[in-house]
């Protein structure tokens, strides 16, 4: 049931935080070590593999604010693919990361899931 | 549970009267029968205000095992909860924090708000899915702890069942209404613990009678002797001692610690130390208070926390400093002098024969008044056991 198969945002691998199970898909070659202090918000064309290690960073890291952004352009890059399930699924990570700081985007993100029947209505 | 203890003897006039038998500080299953009737069926201190000091900070307590979070709100008002999530179970906080908005739980990511509802459950529904219907958020938020405080201390009521805080206390509230007025913590130097081998109840015991002043603290004779004393008894409720003639400390240059304001002229020499059952001692003067949180840890262990409050904002008063520290270092003396006792009592409790002893019906009063209180809430909580059993 969770989000990850052939057209996964995302890979996974045994000391992924991230909670799924399925086997990473994407290339081993990804650089391991990513820049640190780069805005969150990745270019369209950037892999996903890239925005996964900032990801694990992030929590490596335990910082809510790059989560909250990181969470919310996977969900939006799957919105795009027409994945509703697993674009709620990342903008739940993000939702939930807006919440614990009361961050500026918990508005729009309480409106998304909602007009997806995925929160109650706030 | 073990045998059932006898507090007939106990519950005697004080002339004839022994004190709690020895199970009632040697043996588990009476602390954990004493945990139940007499901590969590009364208003117990856990914690000080002053720990949560900002808006959102949030404190992880445990009191007898029961894991608490104290949380200050948005608004500024403390709140108690089990610190126990409503999914699987999990400890929600492990160490003090400020927290923006919400308590999160580290395992499944449940959210609960600072007042303790339930705001988000990620995934409840299956991936994305952030609802279902068997899963309502109104039924689940954090299960709140009965709290209240008062003179900087967090009262809860574990049980749910006692009387209002402000009805169980409305005796005591008025003794010291005078001194309802803003309390300033002294800051590090006036907070401090002490770790006792000894039942907590010992301590109580010990605080609440004047008797062994001039034997314990042979400092106090020379301007505070036995019969500048005189004893507080409210039965079922608190006791303990005061004294008609307070000196105030006073500096290098005759400066003194600021006075409370508006005090009425009984508080000019006079001073006060209640114990207000179960487990939370006081003290007030005309320029400075404490409170003692008794931490009971086990059957013979017990930590003693300790403050100190003053009339004036330590930060905005920097000059009387030395004075507040002074003054701490004088009742931290004090309160060390009663380690020996309350241990060696502990010690003397191993004596099989002993028999809870006797009182003086002249000196005794306020702790034979906590002995009949312990009795009444033991008899009363055996009684209802007894007919939920019938």
């Amino acid at each position: 049931m969770l989000p990850c198969n052939e057209s996964s945002l995302l890979s996974l691998n045994e000391s992924s935080v991230l909670p799924c199970s399925e086997p990473a898909v994407l290339p081993r070659n990804e650089p391991a070590e990513l820049p640190r202090n780069e805005p969150a918000e990745l270019p369209r064309n950037e892999k996903d593999s890239t925005l996964h290690q900032r990801m694990l960073q992030a929590h490596a890291a335990q910082d809510l604010n790059s989560l909250i952004a990181l969470y919310s352009t996977a969900g939006k890059r799957m919105e795009t693919r027409g994945d509703i399930d697993a674009a709620c699924f990342y903008l739940t990570h993000a939702y939930v990361y807006a919440l614990e700081l009361d961050a500026p985007e918990l508005t729009e993100l309480q409106t998304r899931l909602a007009a997806y029947g995925r929160i109650h209505t706030p | 549970m073990g045998k059932t203890t006898s507090l007939a003897a106990v519950r005697n006039e004080i002339g004839k009267a022994r004190g709690l038998p020895n199970e009632h500080y040697t043996d588990p299953a009476t602390f954990k029968e004493e945990a139940e009737a007499v901590l969590f069926a009364n208003w117990a201190g856990i914690g000080f205000g002053k720990d949560v000091p900002d808006n959102g900070d949030v404190r992880p307590v445990e009191f007898l095992g029961v894991p608490l979070l104290v949380m200050r709100n948005h608004d500024g008002d403390i709140g108690v909860f089990q610190n126990t999530c409503r999914h699987r179970g999990m400890i929600l906080v492990s160490e003090p924090k400020n927290l923006r908005n919400t308590v999160r739980c580290p395992y499944h990511s449940w959210c609960y708000s600072l007042e303790g509802e339930l705001k988000a459950t990620p995934h409840v529904g299956g991936p994305g899915h952030n609802t279902h219907e068997l899963i309502q958020p109104a039924e689940l938020g954090l299960i709140r702890i009965r709290s209240h405080v008062w003179r900087d201390v967090i009262f809860v009521n574990i049980s749910g069942d006692a009387q209002e805080f402000e009805e169980c206390h409305a005796d005591l509230l008025q003794r010291w209404q005078e001194f309802e007025q803003p309390l300033y913590h002294g800051g590090v130097a006036s907070s401090f613990r002490l770790d006792v081998k000894t039942n907590w109840k010992l301590a109580v015991e010990n605080y609440c009678e004047s008797y062994h002043l001039p034997w314990v603290h042979p400092g106090l004779n020379s301007y505070s002797k036995l019969e500048d004393h005189y004893d507080i008894q409210q039965p079922l409720q608190y006791s303990g001692q005061g004294t008609y003639v307070y000196r105030q400390l006073t500096g290098e240059y005759e400066q003194t610690l600021a006075d409370f304001g508006d005090l009425s002229e009984q508080w000019n020499t006079g001073a006060e130390y209640i114990a207000l059952y179960p487990n939370v001692l006081l003290g007030v003067h005309r320029d400075h208070s404490f409170a003692i949180i008794l931490e009971p840890l086990d059957c013979v262990n017990t930590v003693e926390h300790i403050e100190l409050y003053y009339a004036t904002d330590a930060d905005a008063d920097d000059n009387r400093s030395v004075l507040r520290e002074t003054n701490a270092r004088l009742w931290k003396t004090v309160f060390e002098e009663d380690i020996d006792v309350v241990e060696g009592m502990q010690k003397g409790r191993k004596g099989i024969l002993f028999d809870g002893g006797r009182f003086s019906p002249a000196m005794d009063g306020p702790t034979h008044n906590f002995h009949q209180w312990v009795a009444t809430c033991l008899e009363s909580s055996r009684a209802q056991r007894s007919s939920l059993d019938a």
